[in-house]
């Protein structure tokens, strides 16, 4: 059985591209704030430098609106979604695992504690975001230093059980520090966040984030060709020129650092990690060179279509996590039907 | 002859053990000088505190820092032994067992849970009597305070307490006839300020108490509220008035570039909702709520009803906190250091 | 010309002895047989010798001890064609022989259209360029180890080592990948392979090595060292080795 020819894969490529872009072209336009087409129009003229009919009252809350609202909130979908979906895309290739997600090594309870914990002790918000980064990166050291002493072959079970052992002591922290938190005010407010939303990060917190994750995802895609390797066995990957070891811990890290960074910016957003990965590969096959890539573009416009509908249908905000499983889940179900190729 | 001792023993105890009827008209008995009383939840124990502090058998949680600076000492270092709120917090049964208070207030909201449920978590202190009273709305807190006073044999000092509410309710009911309208508030909750309360919520009582109106309109969907919205529904809602609860949103919003179009920004018209032991406004509801709704007023219909909030702070601290409130105090109280 | 010097080559795992004191020379041309029974250490040896374990001892490849070369660098000089196995992913075989210039390209490349023109000459050159587009795990077995071959061969290393390339194959391919070998080998390429067959090895070899429990029983050229002597005491078995007229040697059970 032959798969998709290179000329469709392309096509995909391209078309999934331009979706992006209209998407988030759309997704300015779109808000509670009502702005008529009209307007937008007029807006944009007068953005380019030329005449409009708005005043300048108008014109700097069209501004505002578009450019620190909507503009902002988008990036971050479009960067998380990216995000969370590549470094899901990379850790199932590593782990010759289908079941695997970026939280596997426990940068998700880590980054969840880290988060609660500076809640808890009523720091600001920077400082809350170094916590939950610190912490994020701690646990999955944390992880990877127990694989290390209990496996001299580094293999990948050992991880995923020192990732499992990370995550279940950073979730057991989070609990005690739920515990103690001020039930008013600290738990609530610590629930929430754990829950998920675009609407957590200020507009330079996404500036300033979305850089070095970009950076992550356009490492992790050139990291690709070497996952192909590492998924026929180790030795072979050696034997190919690939340092297997160099390949694993960059890998891990890069996709660490920037799921990590995700959490800074919108909590905990699950389901993307693991579902938008087998979506691609149901549609494109298992090369990882393409999987990545399609993972990222995919995992993007799906974020941003569901925090759009989110936006438009409730008139509060609704926690993001929970409506990406609602969302997804159905989904994924539908392309599984019609998959006829394997894993 | 055995029979008359019988008679007069039972008569004995019967003499030695009181009626009190709750708010639901329940009656219950009780041991005549109650000395230790376990509220149950914190509205309970702050309105026991202001009634009679001495007769507190413990905390529900430990006072935080800033609250504990305008407590009584003897108060604070008192035992915590848990209690029914938050989202689904139950009481520390082998404390209250140790403590053995005379009786146990419980609010309505715990009475929903049920007699056995309530029997199960209080364990081997479920023979203790249970009083439920009702205390959710500022009114029925008002009208809480004279069953207080009387289980805490303390009724003059109740009453005292029940008239300078039902006096507040009534100026605010009449202030609230007189003004020709309702400005429009919104309250913002939560570090970014995009979190809120439905103006059917008993969280934001006080706006609709002291006549004026919540731009976010709704029904809550859960009893713990704070409903997060996202800044385009501000600028469609353009409050005249904003009220805010956290410090850290307090000092930003008149720096942050998208809050500057909206009115209530544009013209100043931000207040930080004081706090100290307790919020004036909720979270946690408290009497405080009392002296917040004569400062709304003050706020919100500056043409009919003017107060200085100085004085009346230093009236309302003295008679329901017993302290000599300083200026300074106020000032921090207020948020003045802020700005 | 000199292109592997093996001295004193010692491995354990786990507490068991599995090489003890290998020494052994590898020249440019040469088709080496390693031979043995099962668990003598063949394969342990050819991944010494990938880079993939550590031994005691001293393995140079060109005058440079192995254990110095970065992975990159020992894969252009020596590929691995494996035993065959299943793949998990649905790679393509041209995903599959593409792969093998891996070795030759950079962090922040891609494979260029070069790249891709030496995995589709290599194809041709195994004969299964009618497979390029067929999932990798879904063709024969026999097909599956020619596309290993045409990845080795991708990779443009000088030196291949094979671990039985004739597991799965039918009579007649077996005799022809040996041919191909012997082909190559004229090319310039050098070889390595395990091997349960000593017929296959007198076909195709002119070394061969005998490893008994880790140990060197006996290495050299293939005519001189593959003896009815030295089978037996390799497999206990009796055989005589019979010249033909050509010049090729086989042999034959006398048991």
């Amino acid at each position: 059985m032959k798969l998709w020819g290179k000329i469709l894969t392309k096509i995909g490529f391209i078309v999934l591209t331009l979706i992006l872009i209209a998407f988030m072209n759309g997704s300015l336009f779109v808000g509670n704030y009502e702005i008529s087409f009209e307007e937008y129009l007029m807006f944009l003229n007068q953005l380019l430098g030329l005449e409009s009919n708005l005043s300048l009252e108008k014109y700097e809350m069209l501004q505002s609106v578009i450019f620190e609202i909507r503009l902002p909130r988008i990036i971050a979908a479009v960067i998380i979604g990216a995000t969370l979906s590549i470094s899901g895309a990379a850790f199932q290739a590593m782990f010759v695992n289908p079941l695997v997600s970026p939280g596997i090594l426990g940068v998700l309870s880590g980054a969840s504690f880290g988060a609660a914990l500076g809640m808890v002790l009523g720091w600001n918000w920077f400082f809350i975001n170094i916590s939950t980064f610190i912490f994020g990166m701690l646990a999955v050291l944390l992880a990877l230093s127990i694989s290390f002493i209990y496996s001299s072959a580094k293999n990948m079970i050992i991880l995923v059980l020192g990732g499992i052992i990370s995550s279940s002591l950073f979730s057991a922290l989070l609990s005690i520090v739920k515990y103690t938190a001020d039930p008013y005010n600290a738990l609530p407010a610590i629930t929430y966040w754990l829950m998920g939303s675009l609407s957590f990060s200020t507009s330079t917190m996404v500036w300033n984030l979305s850089i070095p994750m970009l950076c992550g995802v356009l490492i992790l895609l050139f990291f690709s060709k070497y996952l192909n390797a590492l998924s026929l066995g180790d030795e072979e990957a050696k034997a190919l020129g690939v340092d297997t070891l160099k390949v694993k811990i960059i890998v891990i890290v890069v996709a660490t650092f920037i799921s990590a960074l995700s959490v800074i910016l919108a909590g905990i957003i699950g389901w993307i990690g693991l579902i938008i990965p087998h979506i691609a590969r149901l549609l494109f096959g298992a090369d990882n060179k393409i999987i990545l890539p399609i993972s990222a573009l995919l995992g993007a416009i799906f974020l941003l279509m569901v925090d759009n509908a989110s936006r438009i249908i409730f008139s509060f905000e609704i926690p993001i996590g929970i409506v990406t499983a609602i969302i997804g889940i159905p989904i994924f179900i539908m392309v599984l039907k019609n998959a006829k190729r394997g894993f | 002859m055995f029979k008359i001792l019988i008679l007069t023993f039972s008569l004995y105890l019967y003499s030695n053990a009181l009626v009190f009827e709750d708010m639901f008209g329940e009656q219950i008995e009780i041991k005549p000088n109650i000395q230790k009383i376990y509220a149950s939840n914190p509205v309970l124990l702050y309105s026991l505190y202001a009634v009679d502090k001495t007769k507190i058998a413990g905390l529900n949680f430990p006072f935080s820092e800033t609250e504990a600076k305008y407590l009584d000492e003897k108060t604070i270092n008192l035992p915590v032994l848990g209690g029914w709120f938050g989202q689904g917090k139950t009481p520390n049964n082998e404390m209250i067992l140790q403590i053995n208070p005379d009786v146990i207030l419980l609010s309505v909201t715990t009475k929903k849970l049920g007699n056995q449920k309530i029997k199960e978590s209080l364990g081997g202190a479920k023979n203790i009597p249970l009083i439920y009273l009702k205390s959710n709305s500022l009114e029925e807190l008002v009208d809480s305070f004279s069953y207080i006073g009387t289980l805490t044999n303390q009724d003059q000092r109740a009453k005292k307490l029940e008239e300078y509410g039902k006096n507040t309710l009534n100026l605010a009911k009449e202030i609230s006839l007189k003004s020709t309208k309702k400005p429009k508030i919104y309250y913002a909750e939560g570090k970014n300020g995009l979190e809120t309360e439905c103006d059917t919520s008993l969280h934001s009582e006080l706006i609709n108490l002291a006549g004026a109106q919540n731009v976010h309109k709704c029904e809550d969907t859960n009893p713990f509220g704070k409903q997060s919205i996202n800044f385009e529904q501000v600028l469609g809602y353009n409050p005249e008035i904003i009220l805010v609860y956290e410090k850290e949103f307090y000092q930003t919003i008149y720096k942050d570039s998208k809050w500057k179009h909206i009115n209530a920004v544009k013209n100043k018209q931000v207040y930080f909702l004081p706090k100290g032991p307790f919020s004036w406004f909720d979270r946690p509801p408290s009497f405080m709520k009392l002296l917040g709704l004569k400062w709304l007023l003050s706020i919100f219909h500056p043409d009919i009803y003017q107060l200085d909030i100085n004085q009346e702070s230093k009236e309302f601290y003295n008679l329901f906190l017993n302290m000599q409130l300083s200026d300074e105090q106020l000032n921090e109280i207020m948020g003045k250091n802020l700005d | 010309m000199l292109l592997i010097d093996a001295e004193n080559i010692s491995f354990s795992y786990r507490d068991n002895q599995v090489l003890n004191n290998v020494d052994f020379q590898l020249y440019k041309g040469d088709v080496l047989s390693l031979v043995g029974q099962n668990g003598c250490g063949k394969t342990t040896l050819l991944k010494i010798l990938l880079g993939i374990y550590k031994s005691k001892g001293s393995v140079k490849l060109l005058s440079k001890e192995i254990k110095e070369y970065k992975h990159k660098e020992l894969a252009k000089l020596i590929s691995y064609v494996p035993q065959t196995h299943q793949i998990p992913f649905d790679y393509t075989v041209f995903d599959v022989v593409l792969m093998g210039r891996l070795a030759h390209i950079g962090l922040f490349s891609n494979y260029s259209l070069n790249d891709k023109n030496i995995a589709l000459q290599c194809l041709e050159k195994v004969g299964i360029s009618h497979l390029k587009d067929n999932i990798y795990s879904q063709i024969s077995g026999g097909e599956r180890q020619l596309a290993f071959i045409a990845r080795a061969l991708t990779q443009e290393s000088k030196i291949i080592f094979m671990d039985e390339p004739v597991t799965g194959l039918d009579y007649g391919n077996q005799l022809k990948l040996l041919k191909f070998l012997k082909d190559l080998a004229q090319e310039g390429y050098t070889f390595v392979k395990t091997t349960h067959y000593p017929d296959h090895a007198l076909y195709a070899s002119n070394k061969v090595m005998m490893l008994k429990n880790g140990k060197v029983l006996d290495v050299g050229e293939i005519d001189t060292k593959l003896t009815t002597k030295n089978i037996k005491e390799l497999y206990d078995v009796d055989v005589e080795i019979i010249s033909r007229k050509n010049g090729y040697k086989y042999c034959i059970p006398t048991i």
